[in-house]
This record gives C-alpha cells, sequence and structure tokens, in this order.
C-alpha cells in the first residue's frame, strides 16, 4: 500500500495537449474516483501512473518512490482493463497466475495464492476454463483476480465495469467496494458513470479537457460544486441553470429573470451586488411542488410542457418565465400538459455562479 | 524451471505478512532482456538478414552483372565491363525473340481460356448449395496445389504418341459406330505428335498450365461473387432482369476488381513460365524451340553457356515487360475496375 | 382477372421446370468437369500397378495391374527415391517451421512495434514483393555458392523462411485481432518483450500461421526452380527434381515413373482431404484479401 502523488503532470500528443498540470496527493489506502466526460484525460493519466504512456512532464510517485522511468511493471501496481485483457489461450488459473510465473515463484505458492483469490471472488470452480466459456461478469472477476493476486500496492481500474449490464454493475460495485474494505490497497478507478464515483469512491477527481475541476467527496462535489461544468454534470437529471440579475430592495437581495424572482440566500450576499448577471442552479431534487411554508424558499410558477414516466417518479418538463425546468412528482401526482404548478425550493438549494467564469459564488472571495 | 529460483524466492515467501502476502520485489530478471527500443530490430533481424543477403544483394549484383561479361568458370577476375552490350546482345538474339513470342503466345492460349472458363464456371458454383459447391471446388483446385513437375510427367506420358491417352481416346472415338462418323480423320493423323508437332507443341503446353491454373482463378471467381449482395440480384429480378442480364450487368461489372486481380496475377505468371514446358519439352525446347520460354532461355544462358552477363541483362528485360504490362493492364482496365467497387 | 392469374401462374410453373432442368444440366457438366480434372491423378496411380506391356499396348487399361511390386522395384533401383522423399520432407518441414518463427517475429513487430524507418522499411517490403524471382537468380545462385551453400538443403529452405508475404500476413493479423491491451497487461504482469511475444502472441496468432503453414510447405513441397540450380549431387535431390531426373532416360520404364510421381503427389494429396477448405482458403489468401 502506499500514497500516490502527482506533481504537475502534463501530457501532450504532438501538438494537442492532453492534461494539464495535474495535481493530486492520494492518501495510503484511498478509494479515488476519476470521472469526466469522454476525452477528459482521465483515462491518459490513469496510464501515466500506470507508465503505459510516457509523461511529457512532471512527477509521479508511488510510496516515496518517483516511477516516471520505472517500468510499468517494477511500478508494483496492477490494472483492471475496460476489455479485461484476458489472455484467451490461458484458462483462469494460468491467466490469475501469469505474472507470479514470470515473477518465477515457487509452483506450490503460486497455487496456494491462486487459489485464495479465486476463492474470494467465488471462481474457484472455473479456474480450468479459459475465459470465452466465462460470462462477463466473471471475466471481471477474474481481471480482478488476476490485479489482486500480485498483492500490488496500487490498483488502477479502467472503466472496469463499462461492458456490464445494469444489474450485473450494480452487483459488481458492492463486490468491488467490499474488496477495497478487506484489502485497503490505495485505488484509482476511472469511469464516466457518476454513479460508480458516488458509490465508490472516497474522494472524486472532476476533469475536463485536461484540466481538474473539482475534488472532493461525493457529497461535497454534489452540494458544492465549484463551477457550472461540475454542477451540470453530477446529478441526473442534470440541474437546471437560468440566467438572472441582481437586484435589491430594501436591502434584500434577489436574482430575477421575467416573472422569477428569487431572493439570495443571505450567505452570499457579500458575493453580489445589484446589477450583478449571474448563472442560478437549481437541481431538479430540490424542486417540489405545492407553496409550503413561506419564508426562505424561492417561487418558480411552471407551465408543464411534457412529462416522461420514469417508474415511481414522473420527470415534468415545465417553463417558468422564458425559462425551462426539470423536476420530480410522484407517479400519482402527475400533472396535465398546459397547466401551471406551484413549484418551490428551499432557499439554501439555490446554486449562484459567475456569468463570466462559471465560477461558484460560494467560493469566490 | 522452478528449483533454482524457488531459492531465493522462499526465503520472501516466508516473511510473515497477513493475508494476500508476498510482493513480487525478487523479480527473476532474465540475463536476455531485450528493451522496447531494440525490440522490434531484433524481431526484424531474421528477416533483414535473410532479405539482404538472398534478396536485395542478388538484385543489386545482377543490375552490376547485367553490364558485364562473365563467365563464372573463370572466377570473379574474368568480370568485363561492357556497357549495354549485354542488352544488346540479348535483344539482337534472334531466340530471346522466340522465346518472347512463345511466351506470350502459351500466356494468351493458357491466360485467356483459364479466365474465360472460370467466371462462367464461378457463377454456376455459387448457385449451387454449399456441400457440392465446395465439393466441385476442391475438385477443380486439386491441380493448383500439386507439384508443377508432377503434372507435367503424367501429362507428358498422357502427350505420348503410342501409348497416350489422348491418342488411345482419339482411335477409340474414331473406331466406335457412335463417334466415328466425326473422328474419320483420326487414323490419318495417327500417331498425333502433341509434343513433338511445331503446331501441336503450344497448345499442349497452354492446356496442362490451363488445367493447374483454372480452379484457382474458379476459387478467386467465387469469392468475388459471393461478396455481392443478394438484394441486388433480387432488385434485378423484380426489374424483370433474366439470368444472363443480371450476370451481364451485375456479376460481371462487380467483379471487375477481383477480374483485373486475378488478370495481373495470371500475367505475371505467365510471363515467368517455367515448369511445365520445362519437363514436357524434356528440358529441350521441343521442335523449332516453339516450346522454349524466356525463363527456361535464361537458365540456358546462364548454367549451359555460362554467360551470366546475358542472362543478368534479360532477366532485367523480362522485368521490364512483365513491368510495363502490368502497368499497361492497370491504366486500361484498373482505374475502370476500382471505380465500379464501391 | 382470375384465369389471367391462372395464366402466368402456369407459365410461371413451366419457366420453373425449365430452370430446375437447366439446372441439372449445368451440375452434370460441372461434375463431369471435376472429373477430367481430377482424372490425371487416378490415372498416373493406375499406369503404377502396369508394366510396359500394358501401357504401350492397344487398349487403355482401366483398372488397376498387378506389377506395382515389379515398379516399385525398378523406381528404387533408378533412385534413391526415399532418399529424396526425405529431403523433400526435410526441406519442407524445416522451411515452414522456421517461417512461422521469422514471419511471426517480423509481422509482430511491424504489427506493435513504433520505431525509425517502419514505414519506409514496410512500404519497401511490400514493393519487393511485385519483383519476380527469377530477376535476382544468378546472383542468387552465386551468393549460394560463395557462402558455401551450394548442394547443401539449406540453401533450399532457409533463404525463403522470412518471405514478405508471411510477414504482412501475420502484420495484418495482429493489426486486426490482438488487442493492445493484452500487450499491456502482459507488460504490467512483468512479461519482457520475448516472454510477451512467446507466450502471448504466438499462441494468438494461430489461425494466421496456420494459413502462412499451408502456403509454405506447398512451396517448399514443390519447389524445383531452386532445387534445380543449387543442387546437383542424387543423395541431395528433393523429389521434383528426381522425378524429372528420370524423364530423359531413354527407355523410361513409365510404371515406376508413374510410381514416383504419384508417391509425390501423395503426401499433400491426403493432407488436401481433410483439409481443402483450408488449403484453398489459405493459398488464395494473398489474392483474395486484397
Amino acid at each position: 500500500m502506499a500514497r500516490v502523488k502527482l506533481e504537475a503532470i502534463n501530457k501532450f500528443y504532438g501538438k494537442s495537449h492532453i492534461v494539464k498540470d495535474f495535481n493530486l496527493d492520494i492518501a495510503d489506502g484511498e478509494f479515488i474516483v476519476f470521472l469526466g466526460p469522454s476525452g477528459c484525460g482521465k483515462s491518459t493519466t490513469l496510464r501515466m501512473i500506470a507508465g503505459l504512456e510516457d509523461i511529457t512532464s512532471g512527477s509521479v510517485f508511488i510510496g516515496d518512490r518517483l516511477v516516471n522511468n520505472v517500468e510499468a511493471a517494477d511500478r508494483n501496481l496492477a490494472m483492471v482493463f475496460q476489455s479485461y485483457a484476458l489472455y484467451p489461450h490461458m484458462t483462469v488459473y494460468e491467466n490469475i497466475s501469469f505474472a507470479l510465473r514470470i515473477a518465477g515463484l515457487a509452483k506450490a505458492e503460486i497455487d496456494e495464492k491462486v487459489r485464495r483469490v479465486a476463492a474470494m471472488l467465488e471462481l474457484s470452480e472455473f479456474l480450468n476454463r479459459k475465459p470465452s466459456q466465462l460470462s462477463g461478469g466473471q471475466r471481471q472477476r477474474v481481471a480482478m483476480g488476476r490485479a489482486m493476486v500480485r498483492n500490488p500496492e496500487l490498483f488502477l481500474f479502467d472503466e472496469p465495469l463499462s461492458n456490464l449490464d445494469t444489474k450485473l454493475r450494480a452487483q459488481m460495485r458492492e463486490e468491488l467496494k467490499s474488496i477495497h474494505q478487506q484489502l485497503k490497497t490505495t485505488t484509482i478507478y476511472v469511469t464516466h458513470d457518476q454513479i460508480e464515483a458516488m458509490t465508490l469512491a472516497d474522494r472524486i477527481v472532476i476533469m475536463r479537457n485536461g484540466v481538474i475541476e473539482q475534488v472532493g467527496t461525493p457529497t461535497d462535489v454534489f452540494l458544492h460544486p465549484v463551477n457550472t461544468f461540475v454542477a451540470g454534470f453530477i446529478g441526473s437529471p442534470a440541474m437546471n441553470f437560468f440566467e438572472a440579475t441582481v437586484g435589491e430592495q430594501a436591502g434584500q437581495y434577489f436574482v430575477e429573470k421575467g416573472p422569477i424572482r428569487i431572493p439570495v440566500p443571505r450567505k452570499l450576499w457579500p458575493k453580489v451586488s445589484p446589477g450583478k448577471v449571474v448563472t442560478a442552479g437549481i437541481r431538479p431534487s430540490d424542486i417540489g411542488v405545492g407553496a409550503k411554508g413561506q419564508d426562505q424558499r424561492g417561487f418558480l410558477p411552471s407551465k408543464v410542457l411534457a412529462t416522461e414516466i420514469h417508474g415511481a417518479e414522473v420527470l415534468v418538463k415545465a417553463q417558468a418565465g422564458e425559462s425551462a425546468f426539470n423536476f420530480h412528482v410522484p407517479l400519482t401526482q402527475r400533472p396535465e400538459l398546459g397547466r401551471t404548478l406551484d413549484c418551490s425550493f428551499e432557499l439554501d438549494a439555490l446554486h449562484l455562479f459567475d456569468k463570466q467564469n462559471g465560477q461558484s459564488l460560494a467560493n469566490t472571495l | 524451471m522452478q528449483a533454482g529460483k524457488s531459492l531465493e524466492t522462499l526465503s520472501v515467501a516466508k516473511a510473515p505478512q497477513p493475508s494476500l502476502s508476498v510482493d513480487l520485489k525478487p523479480r527473476k530478471r532474465s540475463f536476455f532482456r531485450l528493451s522496447r527500443k531494440a525490440a522490434p530490430y531484433v524481431f526484424l533481424g531474421p528477416y533483414l538478414l535473410l532479405f539482404v543477403i538472398f534478396g536485395l544483394f542478388p538484385l543489386l549484383f545482377s543490375i552490376y552483372l547485367s553490364f558485364q561479361s562473365w563467365n563464372p568458370v573463370e572466377g570473379l577476375d574474368a568480370m568485363q565491363y561492357v556497357g549495354l552490350e549485354n542488352f544488346k546482345t540479348a535483344l539482337q538474339d534472334p531466340w530471346m525473340w522466340t522465346a518472347l513470342k512463345n511466351t506470350i503466345y502459351m500466356g494468351l492460349y493458357a491466360g485467356l481460356s483459364q479466365h474465360l472458363l472460370a467466371i462462367p464456371v464461378a457463377c454456376v458454383l455459387v448457385s449451387f448449395g454449399g456441400r457440392i459447391r465446395h465439393g466441385l471446388t476442391s475438385a477443380y483446385f486439386l491441380p493448383y496445389i500439386t507439384s508443377g513437375i508432377a503434372v507435367s510427367l503424367i501429362f507428358f506420358h498422357m502427350y505420348s504418341p503410342s501409348a497416350g491417352i489422348f491418342n488411345q481416346i482419339l482411335v477409340l472415338l474414331a473406331d466406335s459406330s457412335w463417334t466415328g462418323w466425326a473422328f474419320g480423320w483420326v487414323h490419318a493423323a495417327m500417331p498425333i505428335r502433341w509434343l513433338e508437332d511445331v503446331s501441336l507443341i503450344q497448345p499442349s503446353i497452354s492446356f496442362v498450365v490451363f488445367w493447374k491454373y483454372t480452379g484457382f482463378n474458379i476459387v478467386l471467381y467465387s469469392t468475388g461473387l459471393m461478396t455481392i449482395p443478394k438484394d441486388l440480384y433480387e432488385a434485378a429480378r423484380i426489374d424483370g432482369a433474366g439470368a444472363f442480364k443480371r450476370f451481364w450487368h451485375i456479376s460481371l461489372p462487380l467483379l471487375r476488381p477481383f477480374i483485373f486481380f486475378a488478370v495481373t496475377l495470371t500475367l505475371i505468371g505467365q510471363l515467368q513460365l517455367f515448369e511445365e514446358p520445362y519437363v514436357l519439352t524434356r528440358g529441350l525446347g521441343g521442335p523449332s524451340q516453339s516450346g522454349l520460354t524466356i525463363t527456361a532461355y535464361l537458365m540456358r544462358i546462364g548454367w549451359e553457356w555460362y554467360e551470366m552477363g546475358t542472362a543478368s541483362a534479360l532477366a532485367w528485360l523480362l522485368f521490364l515487360l512483365i513491368s510495363v504490362l502490368t502497368a499497361l493492364q492497370f491504366v486500361l482496365f484498373g482505374k475502370k475496375g476500382l471505380g465500379h467497387d464501391h | 382477372m382470375i384465369t389471367n392469374a391462372a395464366r402466368l401462374d402456369r407459365i410461371d410453373h413451366a419457366k420453373r421446370l425449365v430452370q430446375k432442368i437447366f439446372l441439372v444440366i449445368l451440375m452434370g457438366l460441372s461434375i463431369v468437369a471435376a472429373l477430367i480434372t481430377v482424372f490425371p491423378f487416378i490415372w498416373s496411380a493406375i499406369l503404377a500397378t502396369h508394366d510396359r506391356s500394358t501401357i504401350f499396348g492397344a487398349g487403355i487399361p482401366l483398372f488397376i495391374g498387378d506389377h506395382l511390386g515389379e515398379n516399385y522395384a525398378k523406381l528404387m533401383e533408378m533412385l534413391p527415391f526415399w532418399q529424396a522423399m526425405a529431403n523433400s520432407f526435410f526441406i519442407a518441414a524445416m522451411g515452414t517451421s522456421v517461417s512461422l518463427i521469422f514471419c511471426s517475429l517480423g509481422g509482430y513487430a511491424f504489427g506493435v512495434y513504433n520505431f525509425k524507418g517502419k514505414n519506409a522499411l514496410f512500404s519497401f517490403m511490400l514493393a519487393t514483393m511485385m519483383i519476380p524471382p527469377v530477376v535476382g537468380l544468378i546472383p542468387f545462385y552465386l551468393i549460394v555458392k560463395m557462402l558455401g551453400l551450394l548442394d547443401t538443403l539449406t540453401s533450399v529452405w532457409l533463404p525463403f523462411t522470412a518471405t514478405p508475404f508471411g510477414i504482412f500476413l501475420v502484420r495484418q493479423y495482429v493489426v486486426s485481432s490482438i488487442p493492445k491491451e493484452l500487450l499491456e497487461a502482459a507488460k504490467l504482469d512483468g512479461a519482457g518483450e520475448l516472454r510477451t511475444y512467446w507466450s502471448v502472441v504466438l499462441p494468438l496468432l494461430k489461425p494466421s500461421l496456420a494459413t502462412l503453414g499451408i502456403v509454405q510447405f506447398v512451396f517448399f513441397w514443390n519447389n524445383f526452380l531452386t532445387p534445380l540450380i543449387a543442387l546437383n549431387s542424387r543423395e541431395k535431390y528433393v523429389v521434383t527434381l528426381a522425378l524429372r531426373s528420370i524423364q530423359n532416360n531413354p527407355n523410361a520404364p513409365w510404371g515406376a515413373v508413374m510410381l514416383g510421381t504419384t508417391i509425390a503427389i501423395l503426401p499433400l494429396l491426403v493432407f488436401y482431404m481433410f483439409a481443402s477448405k483450408k488449403i484453398i482458403a489459405g493459398l488464395t489468401s494473398g489474392a483474395v484479401k486484397s
């Protein structure tokens, strides 16, 4: 086990700058998830840590060792690939033991380790099968076993669950979590699936265009997104945004757009001034129908444009003034089209971002 | 494998560590560990080495030789620069022109007949079911895998004037009351000397070549036909096109890239024709040298007359001819053929 | 309306019948053509069992004769026949197996590595495929002589073990069928370059190596031109050369010659009977894929 330190990592492919000045300190035993849309540089960063990709500039430390020039095989890490990359001509046993055989371990020792890992992953009865004779979930487990058997200091996962169906994915997420709790090996996990990130991570690193947008715990990035990108990327359905202007009336600040007028939470007062144009954001999950209580709520009288049944809940697509909003209502309360609903939300749920640079006002000085 | 290493790893294995213990630190280092930079060169080493020795050197040396006069028996010192003399000799040599003419005629006989037959046969074959198609294809292809020397020896005997089966069958047909009316000429012509008659030797050799290579082309064309989507034929059918029209307007145009390619292969192969005529003429060239091909003549100049310079010049002339004809074929049919291939 | 439809139906029916008859005729013709194609092989096998008197007699001997033993004895007397067969086998086996190693190494190098001069070398290699072998035949002979390989079996197999075709074939297969992640996994597992090639890549190349093996074996077994110029002592003869050498015998015992020819064809023929599909696909692979 080891801490991992990434210092000012940059990666260029020819002229394109894939990873830009990436800095991150990962604690021993931590489960870190790199999250971002495809092409954001998360896999490239992972592959640089693995030693499969050259680092253009910067330093990677695993433990206290600078590994920039250390061969992948000597970095004492193991990786699980998206395609699993199992050797198709070898049995499960041979796949799991390959690294040990190369290292020249004694037969008996190899056997013992392979069997222990196989038992942990419930693969014992499949040891003599070829990967082609296994189900998707079993292959995934073999890939895990191959990584675990080496007892590395660091686990790297490159979208390991994306080839599985939804049900299996949920199951494997739990297993991954429990394995991590048992082994406590430092883990870096790359995914574009925010649910995986939320459920697995100690900390999530959200990336876009090769730049870290935010690092934080799942709760942190959900409740306190630092900018519009993170706010829009995390949460499904995505946060509702609208552009509004700050106004002042009787010492109270509010944001205003057409018929919408929402008080600015008191804690944000120091950050706003009348006339400032901001991007306001409200999560669909924070919006409710009906005016419960009067104070500390923002109101959005919205006209229902469309509804989508998502099981127990109905996604309502509505319009308030010129802005579109999405929110959920229970299936039994599915509204008619064209009706106007009295929607409201807790004022604390209002996010305000600088219109120019998208940064959250809550974070700016 | 294990015995030597187990000692060093054992000590580590005994280290008291919980659960999945033991890291792989004492990694066994092969004394010969290839770096990633060097690996491709090492992997390509055998190819590069063999190519330089047996490929590149002969090619370059052959260019050099074609400007020298040299009898190898007299050693390397006997080499003499003669400029373009060898090319001049080769081009003024009447036998060279005979050999060229023979090669081209036999190429036309065997080449044209191969393709004219292979295309319709392939069309018929693909309309049969998988099993019978495969059986027939296997039979047609068989001559292609067998040694040209072996099959030519068989044909050499089959062409034999007194005991060969060709003549015997002709006599049988002439004597039969059913077919005799058509084969009256046979007895007067007997014994037909297939391989010793100037007018028969080239068709006789061409027939063997035709027999040996038609199957290969049939397979190429069948493969080509099977790449044509079925719905094209169905659409044509609905438009009222009969079998022949479908062949003419769909199969043939879409087969064009395959025809182009197969004809190119035949062209290159025919210009280097050697084994079949060599055996069928017993290495002697046949009557009036009508069975002498360019390659056979080149071998004669080089290994019987020891004129390595002239032989090299002739080899390059042959290469030039092949290149020009291939290029010509490309210009004439290639572009159009490829244009059809969407 | 109805009568019209019925009439059309009848015409259709007649048309289909004509088509069926036509198809049967075509099939008959195809089968006859197939028989004609294989006839020479059967013929040579039949002649191998006859002696001079029946071969040169008036009738056509359509059945197996009883002079096989006699012909065999004559064949042995004329030639070190089994020595030639053994030489052919040795050349084909050595040539093919070494080809598989050399070509897979080369194809793998072109398929996965990036190195200086790769593209130029690859294009150059493909270009040399177009040069007919006759062009360099004389200097080839000279270099074989210079290296002291004249009249050795090595000269007939070694030079043809790293063929551009084979390397190209393997390279295409590597590019299309071996995922990069697999090689990366091997790297992380600690496998060096050679180990990765041997334990991970080579086993996965099997399909392409089967194709290449077929092409090479058939080539080595049937090769005539190289043995003709490079081998000259009788005990070094390969079977094609040996058979050709007795042809000029003025009183060639044809039964014995046909026996030798049949035996020489037999190994490939037997192989072909079991794997004709693979062999056909292999030998046309170069042509069909382009």
